[in-house]
């Protein structure tokens, strides 16, 4: 198979919305079984060893196809119940840098490996992923293609105690500084 | 290494194969001080310093001065190992950062990595927290009279310091970058002091500290992260003009902001008795290679603390995942053999582990400013 350009390809919003019924994460539990244990890149594992984000589930509304490993563009619509979809790797991705155009990008892999790259801005902020926000991304096979997938990372509110305890920690800990 | 003959002054760049920096230098009077810090993977996976190996190494047991240049983690991460190792007798840290500066960075950098779940951020910040808790108590302590002496320096344009029989003179933060700094984070709180905005990461490069370490006969540069209107600003109204150095330490990574043509003039020896070394920063593709071919024509030698920072980003040992990773992200696929591919997944090996992952490039000047010698420690490099 010919690998070919990817180009961002926006799922519309009618597509999105004939993607039933709601898919939940199931898929990263799929790869986290085969990821050894380790607590880097927002990973956590149990005593068997297997991983899970440690995240809020994902809707697949989230889920955008942005590239396409075929012979020819076209829009994907991954169907949730296609037994063929398998993620081949998850990666937990921050925009660490915006220069004109262009987005800088860190991706960890569960390891804690670091890799950086770039894409167009416009597929980031299109996703609402702002310069600094975290993202998924997916490396996901889907029949004979290869497909990445990135979306972005829900966030789970901290209790207000728990952010006023951290405040009076550091507000403790610098004090004596102008 | 072997120990060359003794210097008048010494500059050790050391850096690593992703990101980060930190500058030893060995003063005229045998005292050591440090600008920045680093931390890589060794060998063996660990996250070190380098610095640290190579103070031991060298005797030293408490430093003159550590300076932060500006709170980028690229240059900071390990200095809390060395503010505990080492005792500094002076912090050194650019005059915009403040108690409310550190609130605001540290806050709204731990609380979005929390609740994203992004574990590995948090670490960053955390230092950055445990750095400056240490550096207060210090200075507490200090002022308690029940501890070494010890001094917290907030530095801007101008400030100037006598260091190891030889002077030590900021050129930047320029007092115009401090101030819009410091309006830009004052509008980051409410009235009541509560945070309601992040500062832009990218602005912090405005108040970096650079530092010119003039000796009698000659000068040295360490440019810090200071960009292109910074420099224009901080070449029009600094007192100290004359800029001219034996050894400039490239400003951010060698991007395209960190090179301006005032600068050719002011910093660049004119019978290309410059010697330049620029660190690099992976994640934003620096150094660019029109910066690295303008400084090659003005210098005698360009170093780069890391070979791979001349390459472009590349995936190993690519399968069909990592291969449509690198063309969604547009990365170079490196091909391994059949046998290394074996070998790294018998025995989980990664790629970048397999070498040395920090560089080291040394620069040794007698007391009239000629160069003795000068060497790279792989992975650093000459850029030919």
């Amino acid at each position: 198979m010919t690998l070919l350009n990817c180009s961002t390809i926006d799922v519309d919003a009618a597509d999105r919305e004939s993607q039933s019924p709601k898919y939940r994460n199931s898929t990263l539990n799929q790869v986290g079984s085969s990821i050894p244990s380790t607590s880097a890149g927002g990973y956590r594992s149990d005593r068997a060893g297997r991983t899970e984000l440690k995240t809020n589930s994902i809707d697949f509304e989230d889920i955008e196809v942005v590239g396409i490993r075929d012979d020819d563009y076209r829009t994907v619509v991954v169907d949730a119940q296609n037994t063929d979809r398998h993620v081949l790797e998850h990666f937990l991705g921050q925009v660490t840098a915006i220069d004109g155009n262009l987005a800088y990008v860190t991706l960890i892999d569960p390891n804690g490996i670091e890799i950086y790259g770039s894409r167009d801005a416009a597929t980031f902020s299109g996703k609402g992923i702002l310069l600094g926000d975290w993202f998924d991304c997916d490396t996901v096979k889907v029949g004979l293609q290869v497909i990445v997938e990135i979306s972005r990372r829900h966030r789970i509110p901290l209790p207000e105690q728990m952010k006023q305890r951290m405040a009076d920690e550091l507000s403790k800990g610098l004090e004596g500084l102008d | 290494m072997s120990k060359p003959t003794p210097a008048y002054i010494e500059v050790h760049v050391f850096g690593g194969e992703t990101e980060g920096e930190c500058i030893v230098l060995k003063m005229p009077d045998g005292s050591f001080g440090v600008v920045d810090s680093c931390l890589e993977k060794s060998a063996d996976g660990e996250r070190i310093n380098p610095a640290i190996a190579f103070l031991q190494s060298r005797g030293v047991s408490t430093l003159a001065f550590l300076c932060l240049t500006h709170p980028h983690k690229d240059h900071y991460l390990g200095m809390l190992s060395l503010f505990q190792e080492f005792h500094p007798r002076q912090f050194w840290h650019p005059a915009a950062v403040s108690k409310k500066f550190l609130q605001n960075i540290i806050q709204r950098t731990k609380l979005p990595a929390l609740e994203a779940g992004a574990f590995a951020a948090i670490d960053a910040a955390d230092e950055l927290q445990e750095i400056y808790f240490a550096v207060v108590k210090r200075l507490n302590d200090s002022k308690k009279k029940n501890g070494k002496p010890f001094q917290l320096v907030r530095v801007t344009m101008d400030l100037t310091k006598s260091e190891g029989h030889a002077t030590i003179r900021a050129i930047a933060p320029h007092g115009n970058d401090v101030e819009s700094f410091e309006s830009q984070l004052a509008t980051a709180f409410t009235s009541d002091g509560v945070l309601k905005s992040q500062l832009p990461a990218e602005e912090f490069n405005r108040i970096s500290v650079a530092l010119l370490v003039i000796c009698k006969q000659f000068r040295i540069l360490l440019g810090g992260d200071v960009e292109n209107g910074s420099w224009k600003l901080i070449r029009r109204d600094c007192d100290e003009q004359d800029w001219r150095s034996r050894l400039y330490k490239v400003s951010h990574h060698g991007s395209s902001g960190a090179y301006c043509s005032e600068l050719e003039a002011a910093v660049f020896l004119s019978d290309k008795g410059t010697e330049a070394v620029v660190t690099g920063y992976r994640k934003s593709s620096l150094p660019t290679q029109e910066v690295l071919e303008v400084i090659k024509t003005l210098s005698n030698s360009l170093a780069i603390t890391h070979s791979r920072h001349l390459k472009p980003k590349s995936i190993a040992n690519p399968d069909e995942s990592r291969t449509a990773l690198a063309e969604a992200f547009s990365l170079a696929v490196e091909n391994t053999t059949e046998s290394r591919t074996v070998l790294n997944a018998v025995f989980s090996l990664d790629a970048k582990r397999q070498s040395a992952s920090v560089g080291q490039c040394s620069y040794y000047f007698n007391k009239r400013g000629e160069l003795i010698s000068s060497e790279v420690v792989s992975p650093a490099c000459w850029v030919k």
